[in-house]
């Protein structure tokens, strides 16, 4: 080790005293979803999904059956869930202590990072990229800049 | 005793972050005067950064063992009261960022790249880095306290150390700091600022009570 690579290190402890000034000081957003929203989203994805199942049973053409089955599953259930699991992390937000939520280390904030990440990609990779971001970056004692899509965090340095 | 020419030369020497010459020049006034804590402290910060990395743990040991000593001979030396703040303060800045930026360096030295991607050094004296920085942090301010307890601007001083060392204790919670608990260094940071919170533990998933 020589005193040059020291500087460099003290460098980014300087960057991340002024990251951890303002992830201490951040605005944490509080949506108004509660649990009783929760649940009638998942009410309606119940009875949406009952009574179209009905529907076709009612077809008597099975290959055209399965084929609607399996379209409607894809293409329906997958954004209805991601748009249930926005609701379920809105009211993660909407009742977490603001000490548990002043924990994370990350900007944006891993409820933030999961929103942005249902919005923006399908369910499977976006449930991946989470499970990334809460087992291993916001983990230990570096705060990092980390969106889930390229030049996010350009977009936060302007 | 701080006007001697080697002193000047390597406080110069440290404002232009030339670590080769001010480590010459604080081994100097340790020579000339052997009793100096500020040559004392800074002849260790800089040894820190010579030879192998492999020995970096051992070194830092040395430095946070030079710190209470340090303190207390500027605390006993003849200099003004003004002289001896600068000094404490030189050393409080030097020190508090040196625990993380050791860390840090000592996590990154690693070879190979992808999965092969290992540590040079290993976990147990990346841990005892941690731990001693963290347990000289809290040394620091309880030395700034014992010796200028009566001036503000000293527990200032102190409050800053242990301010850091509440922070990365909190950060690195799973390992032993001697005893030594963020709460009871909170309150003391409280009774010289009364505004400050003792920060969260890091993470979002921690399982911080479970260990």
């Amino acid at each position: 080790m020589n005193y040059t690579d020291y500087l460099k290190a003290k460098k980014e402890y300087d960057t991340q005293r002024i990251l951890e000034k303002y992830q201490a000081t951040r605005d944490l957003p509080r949506p108004k979803t509660k649990w009783v929203h929760i649940v009638l989203y998942a009410v309606l994805y119940s009875f949406f999904m009952a009574s179209a199942f009905l529907l076709f049973n009612l077809i008597n053409i099975p290959t055209v059956r399965v084929f609607v089955d399996i379209l409607f599953s894809i293409l329906f259930s997958e954004a209805y869930l991601r748009f249930l699991c926005i609701k379920i992390v809105e009211c993660y937000q909407h009742y977490a202590k603001e000490e548990t939520r002043r924990r994370c280390l990350c900007i944006p904030s891993c409820s933030e990072y999961a929103i942005l990440c249902f919005k923006k990609y399908e369910l499977i990779f976006a449930l991946f990229k989470i499970r990334k971001r809460l087992y291993k970056t916001c983990k230990g004692d570096i705060y990092v800049l980390d969106f889930p899509y390229k030049n996010g965090n350009k977009d936060v340095l302007k | 005793m701080s006007d001697t020419k080697y002193l000047k030369l390597a406080r110069t020497a440290r404002d232009e972050n030339n670590g080769e010459d001010a480590k010459k020049f604080y081994d100097m006034v340790r020579v000339e005067d052997p009793e100096n804590g500020e040559a004392k402290f800074f002849y260790q910060y800089y040894s820190l950064y010579e030879g192998k990395n492999i020995e970096i743990a051992n070194r830092f040991i040395k430095l946070v063992n030079a710190i209470g000593s340090s303190i207390m001979m500027i605390a006993e030396s003849s200099d003004s009261d003004a002289d001896k703040l600068a000094t404490v303060t030189a050393i409080v800045n030097a020190y508090v960022p040196m625990t993380w930026s050791i860390n840090r360096y000592m996590n990154n030295l690693t070879v190979g790249s992808g999965s092969d991607r290992q540590r040079v050094l290993s976990a147990s004296d990346i841990n005892s880095a941690c731990q001693t920085g963290v347990i000289g942090l809290y040394n620091l301010g309880d030395a700034i306290e014992k010796h200028f307890g009566d001036k503000p601007e000293a527990m200032t001083l102190a409050a800053t150390a242990w301010k850091e060392g509440v922070s990365l204790q909190q950060k690195w919670y799973a390992y032993k700091y001697d005893g030594k608990t963020p709460e009871e260094y909170t309150a003391k940071i409280q009774k010289v600022e009364p505004d400050y919170v003792m920060p969260q533990k890091a993470g979002c998933i921690s399982f911080a009570n479970k260990r």
